[in-house]
């Protein structure tokens, strides 16, 4: 099979072209066993994705179990004198409460979880950046230091630099510092920039600032235009949210 | 949660879903892997191995909702059929008799060949380079797309391409030398 072959197969496997539109591909590059090599490339994807589920539950069971062993030494405590009891029992509820309350959270910071873009920066070199306090601000930036990056670019922004890369990571660094309300605002900034390279990563995290506010309706309506362009560098995941929303 | 959310869930690899599994059927687990041979560790390690094998049938469409078998029954059978087979290969050619009086089970033994082929796929996958892996999780699990695969690697979206293919192509060849070696 070619590269080209597989894309096809992955394209009828995921739904965007239909089997008569795949053999009639297949016929005109001579592709044979189109079942055959469906059937291959079907499990490959399957046993990749379950590879992944197995490590989403090793690492659910994992904590679990921990929160687990916290509950129980909560439990061999409870036997101190009366006055602790009360303490200990205060405690324990607040244990139980957060094991339930993580996991019974809204299914949206699951969501915002599972679909999660962490922009890995610009490749800048100090040395062809004209522009230091910039640079300084991505090397932060880079660094996963978010609180750092908003402060350098805030300043940057009082001194009266204004660009769609400022803007961007300056929202960049909002969500990621938990901050989705002031991100979507400066994420917003970057739309007006329409010839920006910003502009899907910008419509992407957009989606993010509504899942991590919860606003299921906002998500849903910003998923609309990057589902409906199957260009979008987001399209596939634009997609897979839409169905996962859908469901809710 | 109603089978039907949770199926849904499921589909969808929610993490609240399977924490909602596991927090209601870890006991039932537990106790038939303990009943018969098995300790605690036996038994999370079946009952991930019953969810990756519930998950990867409800994937394939090997598995829908009906009326006649609750969720929490097929998950039990699963785990029992998967619980058997590890004892068949720790004490070979012995009877293995699994005691559950308080469960009721159906029959998977139908679905175990093609799960079968799934786990010796996914074994395959450790034996590809690191690269080759994270592109391929990156594609199947989380539903990236190419171009976002590019500029994640900082490569060219054809050679995301290419390299996906590539990939691909050696998981195969293991697949099949596997398979040649086991003939």
């Amino acid at each position: 099979m070619k590269a080209e072959e597989i894309q096809k197969i992955d394209e009828f496997i995921q739904g965007e072209i239909t089997y008569p539109q795949l053999i009639a591909y297949a016929e005109s590059v001579g592709l044979t066993n189109v079942d055959e090599k469906i059937e291959w490339v079907r499990n490959a994807g399957i046993a990749i994705e379950a590879d992944g589920v197995r490590h989403q539950l090793k690492d659910l069971i994992a904590k679990t179990e921990d929160k687990g062993s916290s509950n129980k030494e909560a439990r061999v405590l409870s036997m101190k004198p009366i006055r602790w009891v009360i303490g200990i029992a205060a405690s324990a509820l607040v244990l139980v409460t957060g094991y339930w309350a993580l996991f019974q959270q809204d299914g949206m910071a699951n969501q915002y979880a599972a679909y999660e873009y962490v922009d890995p920066g610009l490749p800048v070199v100090m040395s062809q950046s004209s522009n230091y306090a910039l640079y300084d601000a991505l090397s932060y930036y880079s660094e996963e230091n978010y609180k750092k990056t908003i402060e350098k670019l805030l300043i940057l922004q009082d001194e009266g630099e204004s660009s769609d890369t400022i803007l961007f990571y300056l929202g960049a660094s909002q969500l990621y510092n938990q901050d989705p309300h002031s991100a979507q605002t400066t994420l917003n900034s970057v739309l007006e920039y329409p010839d920006s390279k910003f502009i899907e990563k910008t419509e992407w995290l957009l989606v993010m600032c509504a899942l991590k506010e919860n606003d299921t309706a906002l998500a849903k309506s910003q998923l609309n235009k990057i589902a409906n362009n199957a260009n979008h560098l987001f399209n596939r995941k634009a997609l897979d949210l839409q169905k996962t929303l859908d469901q809710k | 949660m109603t089978d039907q959310e949770i199926y849904a869930g499921i589909i969808r690899k929610d993490n609240a879903t399977f924490a909602y599994l596991y927090k209601e059927y870890k006991r039932m687990i537990l106790s038939m892997v303990q009943k018969n041979s098995g300790n605690e560790e036996d038994a999370l390690d079946i009952f991930q191995e019953g969810l990756v094998a519930m998950w990867t049938n409800i994937a394939q469409g090997k598995y829908q909702l009906n009326e006649n078998t609750k969720l929490s029954t097929y998950l039990y059978s699963l785990c029992r059929n998967i619980w058997i087979s590890r004892l068949r290969k720790i004490k070979p050619g012995t009877t293995i008799e699994i005691q559950d009086e308080h469960h009721s089970h159906v029959d998977v033994d139908d679905q175990e060949e093609n799960y079968n082929l799934i786990a010796t796929l996914e074994k395959q996958l450790s034996k590809l380079n690191e690269g080759c892996r994270n592109l391929l999780k990156q594609f199947y699990y989380e539903k990236s797309s190419l171009k976002e695969i590019a500029l994640q690697m900082n490569i060219t979206e054809k050679t995301a391409k290419n390299n996906k293919y590539r990939c691909m192509q050696s998981l195969r060849s293991y697949y099949e030398n596997q398979a040649d070696d086991e003939s």
